[in-house]
């Protein structure tokens, strides 16, 4: 017994130690998968941006000072980038910044939009932070600690938060969205990071480039989605300016203006584009071959990459029966692909009774060695009608059978949420990235920008044209309500025309003789849907035009100038 | 080939007739584009027999992994039907209530759902070999509606006998045929087939039934009057010749249930009591809503318009009758015995009608329930056993389903091995296997681990991922057409053009190999064609031995450290095996720990784990003679280890005698001195155990230092092992989200450009992609943005020196080109339009992304 405990001596294992060895077990770590530190931060997830009122045109005015012309050399550098040079106490360079950083908002054409709001609050409050840590900086002379550990300067601006807070005006808690430190040393240091992500990693195949310098290499993720909460845990107001688009001559464009504009405008980066297109290109015979072993192949990263895969069709499928789907195309359904791949590459002609049969007597056809390879190509797995559970477990069926092979492309930025784990292994993916950086032309035109005219001359022309078919009386009645709800426009609380009111009016212009004359006509114009009745808290039954402001004032514009005319 | 249009999603190619190619794409070999032509062709077969061999391996273990737990489960279904009757015979009150009760077998397959088709494709095989042929296999994605649930069913069922199968595609299509499927039709299909089967003696019976079944199958119009003419004919046959009605119990009992499917209707009017079976079929649960009603309504529906039938077959009309008239009647108990053993000796040829339910829990909960009281409605006279597959544990089916549908099955539990158990061989027979040429190296072997482990436990996703390796090993490395099986290698090293010889020489591993020769031996290896092939040949084969007792060691490894407390080196072998493979392992800091622990171990520890070790070894032995050697000198140690205890009496005599010596001392500093001074001794001095323990370590180290070194220390390591794991990984794990952010903050590092680069990701300048500024000045906003506001910043940073916030009209391309930027943050997903507030779109992301 005596040897033994001797012979434990001699290794020395302090008790303490021991004690700690026992409670952390050791586990197996995924260092190949998430890299040597699983918790490094990122940007992607990372909650580096603090959301201030005015951010947007503070950096937009940022850039134009560095690139704008020098045209506003007298404006005093607005504080960004300037800290007092000297450390001072805590509380002086707070009081400073109320003072002294009245944000002289130096460029006219911000001046428009700034002149309502002086110097934000949370502008004046990311600058006391800056100088709060600078001194803290100085005071905790542990500088290099700082940087490494975020949580570190979150916690001692926490501390000094509230006793700033407390002298704040009142005003201003409502609008506390909390900011974390944001220090300029962060940015860099994950820029640093991601770039070299991936130190360990040559490509090992060498491609000749058109002048492209080196391979692009792989992008690391790391998310943090604790920061949902905090970003979304206290539900203040959202703060946003009132403008509206309507300042704009042309609030506007029509989808044709658009799209013959933006085919005059010379794309940027064309050299690049064309380089980078270029080396996916180098891929195809790898795409070939990972389809041909039974893999799919998932495409993914920005722009569009509809040529690409265009390109790829022409060159490898021209000798394979293969379907191309558009996923971005708003009335796609499953029974179309389906359809197409019985009736215009199987030839069969019959019908099925359900999709579950169709996909049978599919897996029948090309479950047999001597069927042909079908190829399906599919922009946008994760367009608006292919993210159903429907189609795509009936998609995963598609690709879990022998001879059919799928290419597919994805695009939106929660599009692998659509796969679940079953379902990604009857794809049997892989994944490539082929960012392109083109725009998405064709895959947006189906979209419903808010930018591009579309339901707001739909409606106007439609009102226009149901106007016209009514009687004198009835359009007299429909101008009395649109011209009240005009007055009315900037009541943020006005609720209608209640309909005894209405009557009145109605009566006074000798529009109607009775209320169910009035009734018939309003329920008349209900029929078009170009009135809207809601009961108020009262009960009282409220009259409102579903339209903009501004469409309603073109159209009584337009009325009148026709009257006049 | 233009694929954009306004009207229509998919636009179909058919290849053209004219331009055939000359084979069938089964080949991928015009794809490979490195290298030339024969080094390709070599590489690319080699590549296919690879994965032949591969694949044969894994087609075996999916049999055998599975192999316990599929044996008890062809038990349980064989033995399903017969407990159940045995049941019967013992208890007999029982027995009535346990007919209706299905046996369920619950098949719980852990979570990794990718790999649940093999294991039931696997037991399919298996039932249909010895069990039965009438298998049902029923997925939850088949399965929306009952209606198709059931015709799936029955047509599996149906559609395994091939006779059925002709006659139905012979004489109606598969739209007649899809409206009569329902239970009535199987159960006189499963008649004729028993029948057939059986060969069975009573000829009217059989001409009954079959008459039966022409009559359902032909007169399809007329279903409706089938089934209650059935329901009619089976009594009065029973009341007719009683003795037939005792012979075949189940017909009696059927038909009154038949009728139970619409009671009250059999009330109202008895004609129309079944009016037609597939109605019924359709809502049983509301038949069964209240089973005690409908049992004795129906039975009054049977007894009202015919007044001949006996109260016997009313007993065994319904068991809930059964039961209460036990007390009134004498003679019942009677007689259900004598029918029970009668048809004890046909029930045994009845073959199960076995029902594979897949993925129970993501079937419709009502579709479920429907089904399997349809199926306990049938069940006497069809022989059901239900298997679920049950990814998560059996109280999940327990807690899906009610308790009126959970009163109808008899499960049983049965428990799939764990993944990690596959895994594991597959790794053994596998990844450390001596027959296939091609090995997996360290980073890639971890990086399958880590998703296997992290991600989803499947093993179809990891040998996936093997496979990948392996086509990229053939694909991108120019010297895989050495990677070749064992015995091809010699003509295959014969055969090797100048070229590539040159191609093997380039290889870094071979170049140092030739560095460390002698000067004499380089320059031969440099330029001689057949010293170099030779060598190439020997050190090839150098390599295959040394992988063989590489991982005879990592096993060794891990039969010494899996036991230590918190196991530093890990508990399973494909943890030694990953740090072996890359790293030196004695230089590891996991394997010193261990060694710590080990060099404190009892000897009632280190006996059993160096008898395990040298188990281990002796297989091996024949191959290699440094394991050979090994073992040799393990056994004398442990011979030596089981005659200890003499010596060790000794050594505690001695240390107690300087103790003794040391107490006499009296100045404290002294003893101090001479505590110092034993404590030293004992160090050097340890007991013959210690000696021979740390001997036992040394010895073993040695071998593990001299033969565990990393894969990249062996020469032409390059040709059989795949050592890159980054190719893989950008393959395996896609990452969409994190490439469109850095696109979108860092255009650069995909452009390559001169303008664009940031010196900080949050900065903007003007060059950057329009979408690109569209999305960090997005990034600076709250859940809503100002459209307004976006538009002005945007055209700020575009053009600096352009100032329009005063005017009321504003570049129009730059307004197209914004535009179009966010309705690319649209369709990514970034932004979208809200009412909240007029203007303005809200933001679907937080935080910096």
């Amino acid at each position: 017994m005596g040897s033994r405990t001797s012979a434990g001596d001699t290794i020395e294992l302090p008790p303490l130690q021991e004690m700690d060895e026992e409670v952390v077990d050791i586990f197996y770590k995924p260092t190949e998968l998430l890299g040597e530190s699983p918790l490094k931060g990122s940007s992607v997830f990372g909650f580096c941006t603090p959301k201030k009122k005015w951010g947007m045109l503070e950096k937009a005015e940022s850039v134009k000072k560095k690139y704008g012309s020098p045209s506003t050399p007298k404006t005093p550098k607005s504080s960004l980038k300037q800290y007092p040079s000297t450390p001072t106490t805590p509380k002086r360079p707070s009081t400073d910044s109320k003072s002294g950083f009245t944000t002289p908002r130096s460029t006219r054409r911000l001046s428009g939009v700034v002149q309502e709001v002086r110097t934000p609050y949370s502008f004046r409050k990311k600058v006391k932070q800056r100088i709060n840590k600078i001194v803290f900086k100085e005071d905790s002379s542990s500088s290099d600690e700082e940087d490494d550990d975020d949580d570190d300067d979150d916690s001692s601006y926490s501390l000094s938060e509230p006793e700033d807070e407390s002298k704040e005006n009142i005003d201003f808690q409502e609008e506390c969205i909390k900011t974390p430190g944001k220090t300029p040393k962060r940015t860099p240091l994950k820029h640093s990071k991601i770039l070299s992500g991936t130190p360990g990693k040559k490509p090992t195949r060498v491609l000749e480039k058109g002048g492209r310098g080196r391979k692009i290499k792989d992008v690391e993720m790391v998310g943090k989605a604790d920061d949902y909460f905090t970003s979304n845990g206290d539900t203040g107001k959202v703060v946003t300016s009132d403008h509206t688009l309507s300042r704009l001559e042309t609030p506007r464009l029509s989808p044709e203006a658009l799209q013959s504009i933006l085919s005059s405008v010379a794309t940027s980066h064309q050299r690049e584009r064309e380089a980078l297109l270029e080396e996916h290109m180098h891929m195809f015979p790898r795409w070939m071959t990972f389809l041909c072993e039974g893999f799919s192949v998932f495409l993914y990263g920005l722009g569009s990459k509809k040529q690409l895969i265009s390109k790829f069709q022409q060159e490898y499928l021209a000798q394979f029966d293969h379907i191309v789907v558009n996923g971005f195309f708003p009335s796609l359904t499953l029974k179309n692909l389906l359809n197409n791949i019985t009736e215009d590459i199987i030839d069969h002609t019959g019908s099925f009774h359900s999709i579950q049969e169709q996909l049978e007597f599919i897996q029948g056809f090309y479950t047999k060695s001597s069927a042909e390879s079908l190829f399906i190509i599919i922009h946008n797995l994760d367009g608006p009608m292919l993210r159903g559970e429907k189609s795509q477990s009936a998609i995963a069926h598609l690709a879990s059978i022998p001879h059919v092979h799928i290419l597919a492309s994805i695009d939106h930025i929660n599009a692998p949420l659509i796969f679940d784990s079953s379902r990604m292994s009857h794809y049997n993916a892989l994944w490539c990235d082929a960012t392109t950086l083109a725009p998405y032309s064709e895959e947006t035109s189906f979209e419903n920008s808010l930018l591009v005219q579309q339901s707001g001359s739909l409606a106007l022309s439609s009102l226009i044209h149901v106007f016209r078919s009514l009687t004198p009386n009835a359009k007299g009645i429909f101008l009395l309500l649109a011209q009240h709800q005009l007055d009315q426009k900037d009541n943020s609380n006005y609720i209608g025309l209640s309909f005894n009111d209405m009557y009145q009016r109605c009566r006074e212009l000798f529009l109607v003789n009775s209320d169910l004359t009035l009734r018939a006509q309003l329920t008349e114009f209900r029929d078009h849907k170009l009135i809207r009745s809601k009961k108020g808290l009262d009960g009282i039954e409220n009259l409102v035009i579903p339209l903009d402001s501004n469409i309603l004032h073109d159209f009584i514009n337009q009325q009148e100038s026709d009257k006049l005319s | 080939m233009a694929t954009v249009s306004v009207s229509k999603g998919v636009f179909s190619f058919k290849r053209s007739k004219a331009n055939k190619r000359k084979e069938a794409a089964s080949t991928t070999l015009d794809y490979w584009t490195e290298c030339d032509e024969d080094t390709r062709d070599r590489s690319y077969k080699n590549y296919v027999k690879c994965w032949q061999m591969v694949t044969n391996i894994l087609h075996d273990l999916q049999s055998s992994v599975h192999a316990k737990v599929f044996e008890d489960l062809v038990h349980f279904i064989k033995n399903a039907r017969k407990n159940c009757s045995i049941k019967a015979s013992e208890n007999h009150i029982e027995s009535m209530q346990g007919q209706n009760d299905i046996p369920t077998a619950c098949l719980v397959t852990g979570v990794n759902m990718p790999d649940h088709e093999a294991i039931f494709e696997s037991l399919v095989r298996l039932l249909a070999d010895g069990v039965t042929p009438h298998i049902a296999q029923l997925h939850s994605r088949d399965c929306n509606t009952l209606r198709s649930a059931m015709h799936k069913m029955i047509t599996q069922l149906m559609g395994q006998n091939d006779l059925v199968d002709l006659d139905d595609e012979v004489m109606i299509g598969p739209s007649i045929k899809r409206r009569q499927i329902n239970m009535t039709v199987l159960t006189s299909w499963y008649k004729e087939c028993t029948d057939v089967l059986t060969q069975e003696k009573n000829s009217s019976k059989l001409r009954g039934s079959t008459q039966k079944a022409t009559i359902l199958c032909n007169d399809e119009t007329c279903k409706a009057v089938t089934s209650p003419r059935k329901a009619v004919a089976s009594p009065r046959k029973a009341v007719a010749s009683p003795h037939k009605a005792v012979a075949s119990p189940r017909k009696a009992v059927a038909s009154p249930r038949k009728t139970v499917a619409s009671p009250r209707k059999a009330v109202a009017s008895p004609h129309k009591a079944v009016t037609s079976q597939f109605k019924a079929v359709a809502s049983p649960l509301k038949a069964m809503a209240s089973p005690h009603k409908a049992m004795s309504s129906s039975l009054m529906a049977i007894a009202s318009p015919h007044k001949t039938v006996g109260s016997s077959c009313k007993e065994m009309g319904s068991p809930s009758i059964a039961m209460k008239s036990f007390s009134n009647n004498g003679s019942p108990q009677k007689k259900i015995k004598l029918s029970k053993e009668t048809s004890l000796p046909t029930e045994d040829d009845h073959q199960p009608l076995v029902v594979i339910l897949e993925d129970v829990e993501s079937f419709p909960m009502n579709v479920l329930h429907d089904l399997i009281l349809i199926c306990s409605e049938h069940h006497c006279d069809l022989p059901f056993v239900f298997v679920f597959g049950v990814a998560t544990t059996p109280a999940a089916v327990h807690r899906s389903l009610s308790q009126n549908v959970s009163a109808c099955i008899a499960m049983e539990t049965f428990q799939a091995e764990p993944s990690t158990h596959f895994l594991n061989h597959v790794i053994e027979k596998v990844v450390m296997s001596d027959e296939v040429p091609f090995h997996i190296g360290g980073r890639p072997f971890k990086l399958l681990l880590d998703i296997f482990l992290y991600n989803d436990l499947s093993v179809k996703n990891f040998i996936k991922g093997l496979k990948l390796c392996m086509m990229q090993h053939f694909m991108n490395n120019s010297s895989a057409f050495l990677c070749c099986p064992a015995p091809e290698r010699a003509s295959v090293v014969r055969a090797m053009t100048p070229a590539q010889l040159d191609i093997i020489r380039k290889l870094p591993s071979f170049r140092s190999y030739v560095e460390s020769c002698p000067p004499k031996e380089q320059a031969a290896l440099l330029l001689e064609e057949k010293v170099c092939k030779a060598t190439i040949r020997r050190l090839l084969n150098k390599l295959d031995c040394w992988y063989d007792c590489f991982c005879c060691l990592v096993k060794v490894v891990h039969a010494l450290t899996s036991s230590l407390p918190q196991a530093p080196l890990g508990r399973q072998v494909r943890e030694v095996l990953t740090t072996c493979l890359s790293h030196e392992l004695v230089e590891t800091e996991e394997f010193k720990e261990a060694d710590k622990m080990l060099r404190l171990m009892a000897r009632e520890e280190l006996l059993p784990i160096v008898t395990n070790i040298i188990g281990i070894l002796i297989e091996w032995v024949e191959k290699d003679e440094n394991l050979l050697h090994l073992h040799d000198e393990l056994s004398l140690m442990l011979g030596r280890l089981n005659s200890l205890d003499q010596l060790d009496q000794v050594n505690d005599n001695s240390i107690t005698e300087e103790m003794q010596i040391s107490i006499q001392s009296s100045d404290r500093f002294h003893l101090k001195e001479k505590l110092l001074e034993i404590a030293k001794k004992k160090y050097k001095k340890p007991n013959a155990y210690e000696s021979l323990r740390s001997e036992v370590l040394q010895l073993l180290i040695n071998a593990f230092e001299q033969l565990l070194k990393p894969v990249n220390k062996q020469p032409l390591h390059e040709v059989l092992f795949f050592d890159s794991s980054s190719m893989v990984k950008r393959h395996l794990v896609g990452m969409p989200r994190a490439a469109l952010t850095t696109a979108l903050s860092n255009p650069h590092h995909y452009l390559q450009c001169e303008c664009c680069q940031l010196e900080d990701l949050s900065s903007v300048v003007p060059t950057l992609p329009d979408v690109s500024v569209a999305y960090k000045l997005h990034l600076e906003c709250g859940r809503l943005i100002n459209l307004y506001d976006w538009l002005q910043a945007f055209i700020s940073v575009t053009e600096p020196e352009e100032d329009t916030s005063s005017k009321r009209t504003i570049d129009q391309k730059l307004q197209a080109r914004f535009a179009q930027a966010v309705s690319e943050l649209q369709f990514l997903g970034f932004v979208k339009p809200t009412r909240r507030k007029t203007d303005h779109v809200a933001r679907l992301t937080w935080g910096g992304c």
